[in-house]
């Protein structure tokens, strides 16, 4: 059912204001049969930091694009916002976890306030970044906006992700801390 | 007339916040701006590998080394760098889309411009910019470390956004 919102996207470009909201597009990675997750996940495994990983974004999508050839911008949207939807189940659950570690022991309400006005903060320029997106690729393409959309949503959704998996992973040190810290008292 | 007042405000906004930087700093933008020419001939996307070159080399030659005073001053001064090209790709973006608008005249599919959308998208990106810089600062406790990751974020952030609008140069 998502998967099909994106296939229409290619047809009908989005230029109506607050017209789309962006959840409804992220499509089921499992939902394209040529999407495996597996790359993606082996080679954030494989990568030691944060600017390695980012040499990770697009490795899913671009597999699954070279599988996918018959129908270019088709696949580029499909594979890519399969990818982006990757990407957001990562981008949660990493939010999760740092939330989770800020206020492990001692609850920093100061530090967790900042997080959720950082994270708000960063939906709506992600949103309107990608509307910019959509009209400023959408009449070159020839396809519509919804390949520079899809692209658009994978790539500051995984960099956001790889900015939060490396302060989640601080704050964890930090908790850790706290803890063998008040074991020794 | 809205627009241009809408206009001026963020090209305001963009300007700051403005920083004091050393006055006995060997900061030279050559290292940062000869980097990014060699990338815009030969990788494009990876152009953020160039961000804090000169601020190295000038932390490098300063009397306090990669203390973080002068790590701080030297950041400040690449800060400035990416905020004044910043600036210029904004301006430069800001007149193909007002030459888009007047192309289409009244003919866009709704009643939204794309100088309105840039100039959304340039306020949604200072309020994240501002937001995600004083989490930055936060989880460093303030203090002289947290002003080095305040100013090292402002110029991340600042240059990944000049490198966005010189992108979508391309697609206009």
């Amino acid at each position: 059912m998502r998967l099909a919102c994106i296939l229409a996207m290619i047809a009908t470009p989005i230029l109506a204001e607050g017209s789309y909201d962006v959840y409804d597009l992220v499509p089921e990675p499992a939902a394209l049969q040529d999407y495996e997750p597996d790359i993606l996940l082996n080679c954030l495994r494989n990568s030691g930091s944060r600017g390695s990983r980012q040499a990770c974004i697009g490795v899913s999508s671009g597999a699954c694009m070279r599988a996918e050839a018959s129908n270019h911008a088709m696949a580029y949207t499909a594979c890519t916002g399969a990818e982006w939807g990757d990407w957001d189940a990562r981008l949660n659950s990493t939010y999760a976890d740092l939330v989770h570690y800020q206020t492990y022991g001692d609850r920093d309400e100061m530090a967790v306030e900042k997080l959720r006005e950082m994270q708000r903060a960063w939906i709506t320029f992600r949103d309107a970044a990608c509307e910019w997106d959509s009209v400023a690729w959408g009449g070159m393409l020839g396809v519509g906006a919804g390949p520079a959309v899809a692209d658009c949503m994978m790539v500051l959704t995984a960099q956001q992700t790889l900015f939060l998996m490396e302060r989640a992973r601080m704050e964890r040190e930090r908790a850790e801390r706290r803890i063998r810290e008040r074991a020794a008292q | 007339m809205m627009r241009i007042w809408m206009m001026t405000s963020v090209a305001t906004m963009v300007l700051l916040p403005q920083l004091a930087v050393a006055q006995d700093m060997p900061y030279d933008p050559a290292a940062t701006q000869s980097c990014l020419a060699e990338m815009a001939d030969t990788d494009m996307e990876n152009t953020n590998v160039c961000v804090g070159r000169s601020a190295e080399q000038c932390a490098d030659a300063s009397t306090g080394g990669f203390s973080t005073r002068s790590m701080t001053a030297c950041m400040s001064a690449e800060y400035g760098l990416f905020d004044e090209m910043l600036n210029v790709e904004y301006a430069k973006v800001r007149g193909l889309a007002a030459d888009l608008d007047k192309q289409a005249n009244g003919t866009s599919f709704d009643d939204v411009s794309m100088g309105d959308r840039l100039v959304q998208m340039q306020r949604a990106w200072i309020a994240y910019r501002d937001a995600t810089c004083a989490f930055e600062r936060r989880q460093f406790d303030g203090g002289t470390i947290g002003e080095l990751v305040y100013i090292d974020c402002l110029t991340t952030l600042t240059a990944d956004q000049a490198f966005r609008l010189q992108n979508s140069v391309l697609g206009l």
